[in-house]
């Protein structure tokens, strides 16, 4: 039977999107930390160098280093429409509220708990942005 | 739902027109998002201008690639100007203001460049291209707001000066431009300015250099506590512009931390009690010199090596740091194939052209940059480097993005200068 755990969050942008998580304990850096016309990560030592976060739940404590951070998502926007399917993000500070506006994918924001100990990469996540609910379906 | 002001309403339902519309949608769902209850009127703004160092947004036409960067519409709406009410002046962009040779970019650049410059500055934009707006007279005091796209003036800002704003992003720098709003949120709410945990300095705290590592080990530290707002206590002494301009940059580089008070030295710091609003039971960190040793080997590539790039003035120095430079170099010669840059604004070139600086560095082979340096005019210039020096940690950090395999140094001016004339790295 496959074990399910929904989180409770503040609903930060509407809508409701499915996918499998990818998840970034240490954000993603702001500046030269994914390429612009993949949505591929590119900070050096990255526990996910190398992969893009096209069509996946992003899963982030919040954002880091530059005020570029929104732009890591922007340019895959403009450039080819490559972006998160939805976000969960423990804190969402000014630049995560920029990059959601840009992106226009669901998020849940501003948890309580420590997100990465309910949800690991390639878990199935459905990320309610107007209620604020996250359901886990753990990878078997 | 944010609440909004009857004037606000009116630029959201349409009555100034659709460029100010569009642009405070976005504000108002920036706000939405972040939970905001209300507006907050952004009397000062710092961002890119000319040609964007991004790599979206790209197109031959101005007004195109301003909607694509900033507006963020499909709607065909292009350049109308920023609010009167909003000083904005220009961050680092896409290509030096004086030669972009050096940087390996183009003529054509350059020039767009210009056109574009003239553009933002007939829609009411002060030209200056710099990271470092607070050495140039943007200056936001304690009780104004301000908006940049550089993340350690957000740090110098909040931190120093007493104003309050956010770490954003370059699109909602433009929005808070046009409309002269932004949410009321993170450091514009004075619970959210006060520290809720120490960190202790136990390492090396002297020169300039000591404070960069000191940053990049504390931004490594703070994001692992959710960027709570740290009160960073001593032994140090001779706190000077220098030293936390450093600091913040390297702490902006490893966080996403928007404030940190310095005791003694900051405003809203003079003691530690004051900096933590009387609270009693808080975390207590400690940089140790294990934590120093650490940061600096993650900065520098152990051993000795040929160097072609080297970049020096990450923030933009100021002039004393020019002066500085200039005394240094003064009587050596760059070596062939070695491109040395040292980089600041152009009013500060300017003062160092006056001052003689200019010349002496010039007669040493060397550059004086502007509008930026590798990290926004780097997308060329690593071409044949398989070594590259820098005296910041932020450049240490984001440079080994793009540099592919070559080695990164990372060390003083000095350090920096001697590698420029010999060739050569010479390692510990």
């Amino acid at each position: 039977m496959e074990k399910t755990i929904v989180l409770k969050g503040r609903p930060a942008y509407p809508g409701v999107a499915e996918g499998y998580a990818m998840c970034c304990p240490n954000s993603i850096q702001g500046w030269a930390g994914v390429e612009a016309s993949t949505g591929r990560i590119i900070e050096k030592g990255h526990v996910h160098e190398g992969e893009s976060f096209d069509g996946k739940i992003l899963v982030v404590p919040t954002s880091k280093g530059s005020c570029g951070w929104s732009g890591l998502f922007q340019g895959p926007m403009d450039l080819s429409g490559i972006r998160p399917a939805g976000w969960v993000v423990k804190y969402a500070d000014s630049k995560v509220g920029v990059a959601a506006v840009l992106v226009g994918s669901p998020m849940v924001a501003d948890f309580e708990e420590d997100i990465f100990q309910f949800i690991q990469d390639g878990d199935h996540v459905v990320v309610n942005g107007t209620e604020g609910t996250v359901t886990i379906t753990k990878k078997s | 739902m944010v609440k909004l002001t009857e004037y606000e309403q009116q630029m959201l339902d349409g009555a100034f027109g659709r460029y100010k519309q569009i642009a405070m949608e976005h504000v108002v769902e920036f706000a939405n998002v972040m939970g905001a209850e209300e507006l907050v009127k952004i009397s000062k703004v710092h961002m890119c201008a000319g040609c964007p160092p991004l790599e979206y947004g790209q197109s031959d036409d101005f007004d195109e690639s301003f909607r694509r960067t900033f507006l963020w519409t499909k709607e065909p709406v292009g350049f109308e100007g920023y609010s009167p009410e909003v000083y904005v002046q220009t961050d680092g962009g896409a290509v030096d203001q004086y030669d972009p040779k050096p940087m390996y970019l183009s003529q054509e650049l350059f020039e767009r460049n210009r056109e574009r410059e003239l553009r933002y500055a007939q829609g009411g934009v002060s030209i200056v291209g710099s990271c470092t707006p607070y050495l140039n007279g943007w200056i936001p005091l304690r009780g104004e707001t301000f908006m940049t796209t550089e993340s350690s003036n957000v740090l110098f800002s909040n931190s120093v000066f007493g104003a309050a704003g956010n770490s954003n992003g370059v699109a909602a720098c433009a929005w808070a431009a046009i409309t002269g709003r932004g949410p009321k949120c993170g450091m514009h709410l004075p619970e959210n300015r006060i520290a809720s945990v120490e960190v202790q300095i136990r390492c090396a705290c002297e020169t300039p250099r000591d404070w960069d590592i000191i940053g990049y080990a504390l931004g490594r530290l703070i994001i692992q506590h959710n960027n709570a707002v740290p009160v960073v206590t001593g032994p140090f002494h001779d706190v000077d512009i220098i030293r936390l301009k450093r600091m913040f940059s390297a702490i902006a580089t490893t966080s996403g931390l928007e404030m940190c008070h310095i005791e003694g030295v900051t405003p809203e710091a003079p003691t530690k009690e004051i900096a933590l609003g009387g609270k009693k039971d808080y975390p207590v960190l400690q940089i140790t010199q294990a934590d120093y040793d650490a940061a600096e080997q993650l900065l520098c590539d152990p051993g000795s090596g040929p160097v072609q790039l080297i970049s020096v003035g990450c923030p933009h120095y100021c002039l004393e740091e020019i002066r500085d430079a200039a005394a240094y170099i003064k009587g050596k010669h760059v070596h062939e194939g070695v491109r040395l840059i040292f980089w600041t604004s152009c009013s500060i070139r300017e003062a160092a052209r006056m001052s003689g600086y200019l010349a002496t560095i010039e007669a040493a082979g060397a550059t004086i940059g502007t509008n930026g340096c590798p990290l926004v005019q780097g997308f060329a210039c690593y071409d044949g480097v398989t070594g590259m020096a820098v005296d910041a940690a932020k450049q240490a950090h984001y440079n080994r993005s793009w540099l592919k395999g070559g080695k990164m140094f990372y060390g003083t001016m000095e350090q920096c200068v001697d590698a420029a004339v010999s060739g050569m790295w010479e390692g510990k």
